[in-house]
């Protein structure tokens, strides 16, 4: 896939390349059928930068310092830190180490950390790709500092078993928004190339604590990629979110999250209310309807968000779908003191 | 139950009571801290540390914050304490964590309340709707009923409780209320904050009071700026309320009592020394004074000053009965406290009738009346 | 009404009861028993404890009640400690000297509360008193009335009382008494010659704006030096 301007790519002759070319978030997107061998990915350029110039600092290390790499490597084993089993000599540690904490945008570290922990192995239920879209669902959490990585390839023929040496990172640190990791962007801009609908993608993720730069084990899977439709019907399907680009005209509010699929018997809000002139009323419309059971009455807490003054109160919010088919939530004070603007936020109990 | 392990802001031991399920968490906690700490001063959120708790994240909820402010106005002693809401998330497993709000830096003391569910995100649909519960009191109060939005629901660990203030007449606003709340579980107990109107000292906050929930009831001592649609909003544990005692009518911290208490063995011509508090409790102004001192004779006043005013004693005065330490003979003992608030003075001169040098014991309880100078 | 069901000290109080006044935060107690002190019950009892039916109050700071007592024709006063223990006990503390009496009076009229529970006060203005055509030989030196619904605390201090006629009655004429405040009160006097075992006093009865003694002061009255005083805890008939 070549968006313009284009980044260079080699293998391309002829005609016996399909090349199809579609508008994608207003950019011009041409995509290819195959991904051409041997070429260095910008991302591979700058990793292996980083690494000649991060073994040439080991030498500026003092001997003190040197010797606490070499002594904790000594007490390490490659399985442990980096998933792979090797052994770890003070420049390997140092130089993986910190291979990894400028990969996730940290800064080098020349101290040998005290110790090591064991990172976690990654998991996650579902990768999901399509032409316009790469998403990771049920990724099992890690606490800060652990940041996910993704490696991911091209498209490739669905005949290809073995892919994994053609992985290149798509994301250095990527942080789940409670599971889900949208990739989309990320992943356009590396690989420089659309997938393609019925081809394979491998992948490879693990997680890296960004602050020490170990990380857990590897772990590898693949995907075929699905239509637009097939890959959106998967992916909504599971998740009740409304955010601001839900929000239809009308909407009094400014910034919005609200999501039903809390797995508890409440409704979250982080929501900032503008209010309307003259009327004590808040009001969102999305373009999506509500989840079934879902319409009644919520309370939920308010704060008001205006210099010197914190007041709180309690909202009564009405969902349902108007009468002219509009997914609605209209909010009116049920206590305290209502001032917008105000955050509604917290749990809401739905009766 | 269980406690906290620490904290990065200065509070004590921090005991929480908790429903933890598979995605979610109800907590409940109050505790109270100075914020004159360098701890507090030094952090940017607040931390408490605690057991591995059952989920390691959550998104951010409301839990209160609120200040004492208690003064003397127009010959009484008004509440004027505050509260507003700061946002509450699990950061980890072992981590709670609360805003630091920039609001409350000029208050000496805050109270916390936590009444809140934890939830996390794309944890599968919610329930839905849940049956509400509404109000029904017992017996009907002689003020303040709950509007018709208020209600509870109950869940099979928890319940979520909403009252809300209707109109308030003002002839006997100042009556205690107290009263069941019909089909209310009997496994919820605790004190919640109650959250009133804006007030004429803490303007940009609501007024704060308290309620007590126990055994079916709600019981209120005291109001401070409390009006129509005051509310109390909380997610309440059931049970996990062993070792839990909860007074009815809330007490004051130690440091709050509106008492005075004096130490002073120094004897001088006219300094006697004495040991004895005496504290002002609720109903018309009562006054307990517990304790000895030696008089400086009949008609001659025995000054102690007052380092701390409270600013609820009020000037005023009271008689107590003594008897000698040393036999049975009465003296009586009359305290006139002499306070001004500007400049910030304070001075309690009790005349005792028994001859000089005698040591007297009191402990003795007597009306305090107002005196308006 | 409180009841007195029981003591530990061999009292018989079956036919007495307690006027009390009783609200959510103090009760108001008024009454009066006699103590025998003799027998095994009072000897082993540390602290006299009477079992009552009727209060609610589950304990209270210690108050001051009076104990008197007459011996050689001479009234003497003291005060013991009392305070509610339970929710059916209140404890009344035993004075040093007093066990060897025939008898003694116990003056159970105070005002129990507990201290500590967060409030915030209301104030109240005393209920100003003064005398009215004051005898000669009486200063009332100052006065902290309060007159409440069917209760009064009463307390005036007298920087001198000197009887006219130490073999007759006390009268005083009081203004701004209300109507109905009557009760017993007692005034209490120290004088050098008295035993160690108390004040004297003289009883009074107040009815309104007439305070009278019960029975003449005589000579020690007059011969007292310090303050005299009355702080007394009255429910009204």
């Amino acid at each position: 896939m070549i968006a313009l301007p284009s980044i260079a790519f080699g293998g391309f002759s002829g005609s016996a390349k399909d090349v199809t070319a579609r508008q994608v978030g207003g950019r011009s997107i041409l995509s290819v059928r195959s991904w051409p061998t041997g070429q260095t990915t910008s991302a591979q350029v700058v990793r292996r930068a980083s690494m000649s110039k991060i073994t040439k600092s080991y030498k500026t290390l003092s001997d003190e310092q040197m010797l606490a790499w070499e002594n904790l490597a000594k007490h390490t084993s490659g399985q442990s830190i980096f998933g792979q089993k090797a052994e770890l000599s003070g420049i390997n540690l140092y130089v993986r180490l910190n291979v990894n904490r400028v990969m996730a945008a940290e800064s080098m570290i020349l101290d040998a950390p005290e110790s090591l922990n064991s990172v976690p192995s990654a998991s996650y239920r579902l990768a999901v790709v399509s032409p316009s879209m790469v998403i990771f669902q049920g990724i099992k959490h890690q606490p800060l500092p652990n940041k996910f990585v993704v490696k991911m390839s091209a498209a490739v023929s669905p005949g290809i078993s073995n892919g994994w040496s053609k992985t290149v990172i798509i994301s250095p640190n990527a942080e789940d928004d409670w599971g889900e990791a949208d990739l989309t962007t990320l992943y356009t801009k590396t690989i420089g190339l659309t997938p393609v609908v019925g081809q394979k993608v491998f992948i490879e993720v693990y997680w890296m604590n960004t602050a020490t730069g170990e990380t857990g084990q590897e772990v590898r899977g693949s995907t075929i990629c699905l239509t637009d439709e097939e890959a959106a019907a998967l992916v909504g399907g599971s998740r009740a979110r409304y955010t601001e680009e839900d929000l239809m005209p009308g909407s009094t509010v400014t910034e919005c999250d609200i999501e039903f699929t809390t797995g508890a018997p409440v409704i979250f809000f982080d929501v900032l209310s503008q209010g309307m002139d003259g009327v004590a009323q808040s009001e969102i419309y999305v373009d999506k309807p509500w989840p079934e059971n879902s319409r009644g009455t919520v309370y939920v807490l308010n704060r008001e968000k205006k210099e010197n003054s914190y007041h709180i109160g309690v909202l009564n919010g009405v969902i349902k779908e108007t009468y002219d088919h509009k997914n609605s939530a209209v909010f009116n004070a049920a206590a305290g003191t209502i001032g917008k603007p105000g955050e509604i936020f917290g749990a809401g109990i739905l009766v | 139950m269980f406690v906290s392990t620490g904290n990065n802001f200065g509070a004590g031991q921090i005991r929480f009571k908790s429903y933890q399920a598979e995605n979610y968490l109800v907590l409940n906690a109050n505790f109270s801290f100075l914020t004159g700490n360098p701890d507090y001063q030094a952090a940017e959120v607040l931390e408490i540390s605690v057991p591995t708790m059952r989920i390691d994240r959550s998104v951010e909820v409301g839990v209160f914050v609120g200040f004492r402010d208690r003064r003397q106005s127009y010959g009484s002693g008004t509440c004027y304490d505050g509260c507003t809401l700061a946002r509450s998330w699990i950061k980890d497993s072992n981590t709670i964590c609360i805003e630091k709000l920039a609001c409350m830096s000029g208050k000496e003391k805050l109270y916390i309340y936590i009444a809140a569910l934890y939830p996390q995100l794309n944890q599968g649909l919610s329930d839905g709707k849940q049956t509400k519960n509404s109000i029904s009191l017992t017996p009907l109060p002689e003020c303040c009923p709950f509007n018709s939005k208020s209600m509870f629901v109950v869940k099979e660990h928890w319940v979520m409780l909403l009252l809300i203030l209707g109109n308030v007449p003002g002839a006997i606003s100042s009556s205690p209320w107290a009263a069941a709340i019909e089909n209310l579980p009997v496994d919820i107990q605790g004190v919640l904050p109650f959250c009133g109107g804006s007030q004429q000292y803490n303007g940009e906050f609501n007024g704060l009071s308290e309620i007590t929930i126990k055994e079916g009831r709600f019981s209120s001592r005291y109001r401070c700026m409390v009006q129509d649609g005051s509310f109390a909003f909380a997610f309440m544990v059931r049970g996990d309320n062993e070792g839990e005692v909860v007074e009815e009518w809330p007490l004051f911290p130690e440091d709050e009592r509106i008492r005075y208490i004096f130490d002073r063995e120094k004897q001088g011509e006219w300094v006697q020394p004495g040991q004895f508090s005496f504290e002002l409790a609720q109903g018309l102004l009562l006054l307990s004074f517990q304790g000895w001192f030696g008089s400086n004779g009949p008609g001659n006043g025995n000054q102690f000053e007052v380092e701390t005013l409270h600013p609820l004693f009020p000037q005023g005065r009271s008689g107590v009965v003594g008897r000698t330490k040393d036999g049975n003979r009465l003296a009586i003992y009359d305290i006139f406290c002499e306070t001004s608030m500007n400049p910030n003075y304070g001075r309690v001169i009790p005349a005792c009738s028994a001859p000089k040098d005698t040591l007297i014991e009191v402990f003795d309880t007597n009306i305090y009346t107002y005196n308006q100078y | 009404m409180l009841t007195i069901v029981g003591n530990n000290f061999g009292g018989n109080y079956s036919s007495v009861t307690l006027k009390s006044v009783e609200t959510r935060f103090y009760v108001v107690v008024d009454g009066i028993i006699t103590v025998v002190p003799s027998g095994a019950a009072y000897d082993a009892a540390e602290v006299l404890e009477l079992e009552v039916e009727g209060l609610q109050m589950p304990a209270s700071d210690p108050s001051a009640v009076y104990l008197t007592c007459q011996v050689s024709g001479q009234r003497y006063v003291t005060i013991a400690k009392a305070w509610i223990k339970n929710s059916h006990t209140i404890c009344i503390e035993k004075v040093a000297g007093w066990g060897s009496l025939a008898s003694y009076q116990i003056h159970l009229r105070c005002l129990f509360f507990p201290t500590g529970y967060d409030f915030c006060p209301q104030y109240l203005a005393r209920n100003k008193i003064s005398l009215s055509n004051a005898p000669s030989g009486v200063t009332m030196r100052l006065e902290n009335c309060l007159f409440k619904e069917g209760w009064m605390s009463f307390y005036v201090q007298f920087s001198q009382w000197q009887a006219a006629d130490p073999t007759a009655l006390l009268q005083l004429t009081l203004n701004n008494v209300p109507a109905g405040a009557a009760g017993s009160l007692l005034l209490v006097y120290n004088e050098a010659s008295l035993e160690s075992m108390g004040s004297g006093y003289v009883p009074m009865t107040l009815n309104g704006t007439s305070l009278v003694s019960d029975e003449a002061p005589g000579s020690l009255f007059n011969n007292a030096q310090d303050y005299k005083f009355i702080k007394g805890i009255v429910i009204f008939d």
